[in-house]
């Protein structure tokens, strides 16, 4: 048995169950730092000129911005492919692994910027960072509703918010570094990957040496499991990875997450510039729109999963669908009436429910299949962001162009795409009402009593 | 909850009160009172 198994990391009484979100949001912080990775854009495409940008000789943003969509590319697959991989050697193996990826991602950066090779860049930063994206992300997923089957909804918001909070921190950390390494010969990037690698693999660490995963048969204090028929959106049963892929149900929520995530992205990458187009605010004051919509990103994200827990998953879910198809709609009112406030309230709850959906399909996963490899079932869901991240921008920045180059005025060149975001969460909520308990011929039966002992059914989950 | 888990709590919360405080000062100039620059309806707007 192995220092890093599964078998090893079996928590003793004097653990408590409060100190796995810890470990979650530990490594979730870092790994979120992708989201603040448009802080290096400008200085990668100076690395020569230093003051500006050398044409033919530095790179170009479109060149750049590949690192960034490798990384999340790679995310999804990698959260799709190994998930199983993650149930089995349990979340402080998985962490490490996506320690060592994401850090050694960014070591391999840095040399991609000292030696000029944007092909270094691509595989560390991008590919090889990326797949440590995917492990950290669903790693602590499927412990911590083990760990909290009473609350799920709040112990995945936990570690989901600590993801929201990683670009909180990793833009600003990026910037403070390259601003202490900055030279008359440097930019500072390289020497600021290398210090965000050895920071980082202190907290990743940290997390990974906290983790620890619940006993067999171990249950919260004075917590029974409710009875099947007190609610039937949550099973009692539970489905392989490998079976749910092959539900309706989980290609309703692959639809639901996709809906949820294409409309909120758009936003999210654009609302500082259509604060300016739209109201014609200075710059300064549209980035601090993107400040506070960074926060109730992450906020959203504990706050709705959180709720969920008493309205029940698929109820959040008809919240964030109803009440964001109104808040887009009221969206070109805004700018029509030149309520500039109301559109920065507006857009602060879109993005609260965008992080929410994030944050609450775990448990809605957890709900449908039990929790029997809901992380690799959550892992295989991932795709329907990797999706999104391609939707989301369409909708909003190419149309939005389309418009401006066609000679529409730019207060209103994001009616349609905001109206077709409005259509999205419609589709969203047919998707989410049509979800209805997964069918028993898709239950846990004997023909994978070949999956470990840990992360059977009947020992990690019968009880709790 | 106990005390291990306390300092651990502790420990994460640092790193993101700090990313909290980062974005609320660059949140700042939008409640300095600068947005209410459009005297009419924005498409009426003086151009600068």
């Amino acid at each position: 048995m192995g220092f890093l198994d599964r078998e090893a990391t079996v928590a003793d009484s004097s653990y408590s169950r409060w100190q796995f979100p810890t470990a979650a949001i530990a490594v979730q912080m870092c790994i979120g730092e992708i989201y603040g990775f448009s802080v290096f854009n400008v200085p990668l495409t100076r690395l020569i000129g230093i003051k500006e940008s050398i044409k033919g000789q530095d790179w170009t943003i479109p060149e750049v911005g590949w690192i960034y969509s490798i990384g999340l590319i790679m995310l999804g697959l990698s959260a799709a492919v190994f998930g199983k991989w993650v149930e089995r050697s349990g979340p402080r193996k998985t962490m490490v692994a996506s320690a060592l990826c994401f850090c050694g991602g960014l070591w391999i950066g840095a040399l991609g910027v000292y030696f000029h090779n944007i092909w270094l860049l691509y595989l560390g930063y991008g590919f090889i960072g990326g797949i440590g994206l995917g492990l950290g992300y669903i790693a602590p997923v499927s412990t911590l509703i083990k760990w909290f089957p009473d609350r799920p909804g709040m112990a995945t918001g936990f570690a989901i918010m600590g993801f929201g909070g990683g670009a909180l921190i990793g833009a600003p950390l990026g910037n403070l570094l390259m601003e202490r390494f900055k030279t008359a010969t440097s930019v500072g990037v390289g020497e600021a990957f290398l210090a965000m690698g050895a920071i980082y693999i202190v907290s990743m660490m940290f997390g990974a040496f906290t983790a620890k995963v619940p006993a067999p048969g171990w249950k919260p204090a004075g917590w029974t499991a409710p009875p099947q028929s007190a609610n039937l959106m949550i099973t009692q049963s539970h489905v392989s990875a490998d079976e749910a892929i092959k539900t309706r149900q989980f290609w309703l929520l692959w639809v639901v997450l996709c809906m949820n995530v294409s409309a909120g992205i758009g936003i999210l990458g654009q609302a500082s510039l259509m604060c300016q187009d739209m109201f014609g605010t200075t710059a300064a004051v549209a980035g601090g729109l993107v400040g506070l919509l960074s926060i109730f990103n992450m906020v959203g994200r504990f706050f709705w999963s959180s709720t969920s827990d008493y309205t029940g998953r698929k109820g959040v879910y008809i919240i964030y669908f109803c009440l964001g198809m109104l808040l887009y709609i009221l969206i070109p009112w805004t700018q029509k009436t030149g309520a500039v406030s109301l559109f920065v309230l507006v857009t602060c709850i879109i993005i609260s429910m965008y992080g929410g959906g994030f944050a609450t399909i775990p448990a809605y996963l957890r709900d449908m299949f039990g929790t029997y490899q809901v992380g690799a079932i959550h892992g295989r869901l991932i795709t329907a962001w990797s999706v999104a991240a391609i939707i989301g921008p369409v909708v909003i920045n190419y149309i939005s162009t389309a418009k401006k180059t066609a000679g529409v005025s730019k207060e209103l060149v994001y009616n349609d795409s905001i109206y077709i975001c409005a259509g999205m969460l419609l589709v969203g909520l047919i998707a989410n009402l049509l979800v209805s308990p997964v069918s028993a011929k898709h239950h846990y039966t004997d023909e994978v009593a070949g999956a470990p002992a840990a992360s059977k059914p009947s020992a990690v989950a019968a009880k709790a | 909850m106990n005390a291990k888990a306390l300092i651990c709590w502790i420990l994460v919360s640092i790193p993101l009160g700090w990313g909290l405080y980062q974005s609320i000062q660059k949140s700042k100039p939008l409640f300095a009172g600068t947005t209410a620059i459009a005297p009419g309806k924005p498409a009426e707007a003086p151009k600068k």
